[in-house]
């Protein structure tokens, strides 16, 4: 089972091995994860992960729908913790999110999120 | 009757396969000469391509689908020069989304599998782009390393 935080880690190109940013990491993604929670995915009590411990599938179970709330957390990280200097990266990065989050709406409000 | 293919077996068909750029090869290679390397075009510099055609390259690269492709490229390679991590894009660098195998006006009339598929498709620098397809030797890069600060981003607050 993967760890949250690890899956974090790679997407901001950070070495698993490597536990300097870890705390800003954490505090990162339990924001994105309290957001989700609001979109109606994840636990209704909200969830939040502490180290590396806590694994997608104690947030959302294994649904195979998983990888687009991997990606939507992971991108929005990497805008907080280190957006990339490049405009027209940035509204890449930016876009990709509008379209993941709009993705993840449809699926709970649409598709009867598990 | 001949025996209709989906378009991406067609196409493949085309080309034939030692020359068939690939991005799920391009990134078992780690170093940008390699990956630079790979992706370099052996044609002539102004080989015909779209020639008078050019309205439908046009068309093409200012429609909805090739943005929303484009943007999706820059996020696979994790907004860096040929998707190798330590080469992030700087400031003001032009992106441009590579096809890594050369189109033509038929790719775009008959929608190819060429156009807007990821596995044929790598984000570059223009003027790493130029280079490819000038074919040029010895292009090398060292990226310039950026110390980054709180609010570098937010022009209100000392960034750019």
């Amino acid at each position: 089972m993967e760890s949250i935080l690890n899956s974090v880690k790679k997407i901001v190109n950070v070495s698993l091995e490597d536990d300097s940013f870890d705390q800003d990491l954490i505090i990162y993604t339990n924001t994105i994860l309290a957001v989700l929670t609001q979109m109606g995915v994840g636990p209704v009590e909200g969830f939040v992960i502490t180290g590396e411990e806590e694994t997608w599938d104690d947030f959302v179970g294994d649904d195979i729908r998983i990888q687009l709330i991997k990606t939507y957390v992971g991108l929005r990280v990497r805008m907080m913790f280190d957006p990339p200097t490049n405009s027209s990266a940035v509204q890449a990065f930016d876009n990709s999110i509008q379209e993941t989050q709009w993705r993840i709406y449809a699926m709970t409000n649409y598709g009867g999120w598990t | 009757m001949p025996r209709l293919l989906p378009p991406s077996e067609h196409m493949e068909g085309m080309v034939k396969m030692s020359q068939l750029k690939r991005y799920s090869e391009l990134i078992q290679l780690s170093s940008f000469d390699d990956r630079y390397n790979y992706l370099r075009l052996k044609g002539q510099v102004g080989e015909d391509t779209f020639g008078f055609d050019r309205y439908l390259n046009q068309m093409f690269y200012t429609s909805t689908e090739w943005k929303q492709f484009r943007n999706y490229i820059i996020t696979r390679d994790n907004g860096c020069i040929m998707g190798l991590s330590d080469y992030p894009y700087a400031r003001g660098d032009r992106i441009v989304v590579h096809h890594m195998n050369p189109l033509n006006k038929d790719d775009i009339i008959h929608s190819s599998d060429f156009l807007m598929n990821p596995e044929y498709a790598i984000s570059v620098p223009d003027w790493l782009h130029r280079a490819i397809h000038y074919n040029l030797d010895n292009v090398s890069f060292e990226p310039k390393l950026v110390t980054r600060y709180p609010g570098d981003t937010c022009p209100w607050k000392g960034g750019h």
